[in-house]
């Protein structure tokens, strides 16, 4: 089987795979009993914010320890518009975006200046400040008692229970934004991402802007972190600022790891393991799910620091995935760079 | 009231507020140390460091409660703290090293869950009452009332602090430590055995971080979130001090606990919620301006 061969079918296996989840995603909504589909709803908000950490993180390389608090930012902003405006939803989870896009911008601006651990710890004081700033602004937020989202019924000409409407919503929201991130990826500007992640100097050097791709990573990473708090606002039906605690931020990043740094189809795996193996573990010892978070963190970049999909189709196909080895992936990135696959002008 | 006894009271507290705001800031000093410590040393900044010394720090409250001199546990305690930092480093850090800079970061964000979470479930958790090394008098100077124990703990830090310049900069263990940090290989190649120097480097920040746990416990009680505040500070410190140096990471310290008791004392506006973005802000300001901190030196980067 030669080479070429196999990069044809790379991309056509990962479209089949996407579209056989999607199905089952969509089955699931007449089969599954309320309660898992409300749970599911809260994985596909968590799934979008994870997608949104990964592009900054995994794929351009800068440590964020403030998703949570731009989901958190987003939560608010969804409540709002619902509240005061009663808006559509897709209205309320567009501003969420835009809100948190916005917060992004403000809260990248560190990463123009900042690397490594410096970043780490800048964006970890923002995850830290947002919580009591929500507290203390208490005629917008309702202050430490919180905002009552409201439920979302269904209009009467869709034939849908409210928790398989509500739990539509998040499929119609989460598959695009994953299709979205896979193409941004791909794009030029994903490319630029990839070649800052992999050597910020020779990037610089061969054109790319630094600044202008940070930017557009902490923007683009916040603003699906503010769409995954709108719908995380509407899923619950309620927003408090102890749901947004740096703790989130730590477990968003820990999920993000679990399934796969800069993979985006593995945010789904990360997402499903936030919400999900918490309720498990808590069974045997309420502290149990924080502490195999940790052990998965650990081992997850111990042993499959591409993620478990890199992993099993490695297994499965060992040769489809030659560009898992981070050495020969840097090359990738840079070299398409230097072979002006990002544009011919230096346009970042 | 006449003006020049008000303008009295008020220095009388403010001396106060300073001599607290040293206390608080040599803790954040101490830790800030750690930090650099390991970040010399090993070039990795730990962001589990605290919570390691809260974890220590409940151990030598388990070897108190269990009828030992607090003294005699506490020394306990430091050779327990020193075993965890080595196998840590042995165990999870050194063989992910080879990946950079995130990943390590996001390993020992890892350690910090692991080590917030293992705590309660061991001991449980309640928050309780530690026993300060140094009483609960209160000493008077110049009229203000000072805590026996803010004096012992600035006193304790100091010593601390001198121990570990001495130990960096005036033996040869230390000058291997600095070495293996800049340059591993070629100090390998010198006969320095950086592996054995990583893990020493880890063993002495987290009993350094330890200490820090059993100065800060009797004010701030002991349960999983005791080091949460004062890592944050920490960070602070460091960052603002360069993160490279260790007197930057002392002035940083001094800085960071004096801004949060002044300003938590005497700006209205600010009070007991919002206090801790003070701090934050002077450092997110001074990284702003000079991203290697106040003391630190421009790292050379190779391409």
């Amino acid at each position: 089987v030669s080479a070429a061969r196999l990069s044809f079918a790379a991309p056509f296996a990962a479209s089949a795979a996407g579209a056989a989840c999607l199905a089952v995603a969509v089955a699931a909504a007449f089969v599954l009993p309320p309660f898992y589909l409300h749970q599911l709803t809260i994985a596909a908000a968590y799934c979008v914010a994870l997608v949104g950490l990964n592009i900054v993180v995994g794929v351009t390389g800068q440590v964020s320890l403030a998703q949570g608090a731009f989901f958190g930012i987003g939560a608010y902003a969804a409540a709002l518009m619902r509240i005061s405006f009663d808006s559509p939803l897709i209205v309320a989870l567009a501003c969420a975006g835009l809100v948190s896009m916005l917060a992004g911008l403000v809260g990248g601006l560190p990463a123009l200046r900042l690397r490594g651990h410096y970043l780490a710890v800048a964006t970890l004081s923002i995850a830290v400040a947002v919580p009591p700033l929500i507290t203390r602004w208490s005629t917008l937020t309702g202050g430490a008692s919180g905002l009552n989202a409201g439920f979302l019924m269904p209009p009467s000409w869709v034939p849908l229970k409210p928790d398989q409407y509500l739990y539509a919503w998040s499929i119609a929201v989460t598959a695009p934004a994953l299709y979205i991130a896979h193409r941004v990826v791909q794009s030029p500007l994903g490319i630029a991402m990839q070649a800052v992640r992999d050597n910020e100097v020779a990037a610089t050097g061969m054109g790319v802007d630094l600044a202008r791709i940070k930017a557009s990573a902490f923007a683009v990473s916040a603003m699906f972190a503010g769409i995954g708090g709108g719908l995380f606002a509407v899923g619950v039906g309620f927003v408090a600022q102890e749901n947004f605690t740096p703790t989130l931020s730590l477990l968003l990043l820990a999920a993000m790891v679990i399934g796969g740094s800069g993979s985006i189809a593995g945010s789904v795996i990360g997402a499903l393991f936030l919400e999900f193996v918490p309720d498990y573990a808590a069974a045997l010892s309420k502290y149990l799910a924080g502490v195999l978070f940790g052990l998965a963190i650990i081992l997850a970049i111990r042993f499959m620091p591409q993620g478990p999909l890199a992993l099993v189709s490695k297994l499965i196909w060992p040769r489809l995935l030659v560009r898992d080895d981070p050495s020969i992936r840097s090359a990738t990135a840079l070299d398409r760079v230097e072979k002006g696959e990002t544009g011919n002008r230096l346009m970042f | 009231m006449h003006i020049w006894e008000a303008a009295r009271v008020l220095d009388a507290g403010l001396l106060q507020v300073i001599v607290d705001g040293f206390a608080m800031g040599s803790i954040y000093c101490g830790l800030a140390l750690a930090l650099v410590l390991i970040f010399k040393s090993t070039g990795i900044i730990n962001f589990a460091l605290g919570e390691m010394g809260m974890f220590c720090t409940f151990v030598v409250w388990w070897l108190h409660e269990a009828g030992l001199p607090l003294l005699f546990s506490l020394g306990l305690g430091l050779v327990f703290a020193f075993a965890l930092g080595v196998v840590v480093e042995r165990a999870s850090i050194r063989a992910i090293v080879r990946y950079g800079e995130t990943p390590t970061v996001i390993t020992t964000l890892g350690l910090f869950l692991v080590c917030n979470e293992l705590a309660p479930w061991i001991w449980g958790p309640e928050n309780r009452a530690f026993p300060s090394l140094f009483g609960e008098s209160v000493v008077s100077i110049f009229g203000a009332h000072v805590a026996a124990s803010s004096i012992g703990i600035v006193a304790v830090m100091m010593l601390a602090l001198l121990a570990f310049f001495w130990l960096l900069h005036r033996t040869k263990i230390g000058l291997a430590m600095r070495a293996a940090a800049s340059n591993p290989v070629s100090s390998g190649l010198a006969g320095i055995p950086p592996s054995r120097i990583f893990m020493l480097g880890w063993g002495l920040a987290t009993a350094l971080s330890c200490l820090v746990g059993v100065l800060i416990a009797p004010r701030l009680f002991l349960d999983s979130s005791l080091m949460l505040s004062v890592i944050i500070y920490a960070f602070a410190a460091a960052a603002l001090g360069g993160f490279q140096s260790l007197p930057g990471a002392v002035l940083g310290g001094i800085i960071i606990g004096l801004i949060e008791n002044l300003a938590s004392n005497y700006i209205d506006f600010i009070g007991a919620d919002l206090k801790i973005l003070v701090p934050l802000g002077v450092m997110l300001f001074v990284l702003l301006v000079k991203p290697t901190g106040l003391l630190g030196q421009a790292a050379e980067r190779r391409v």
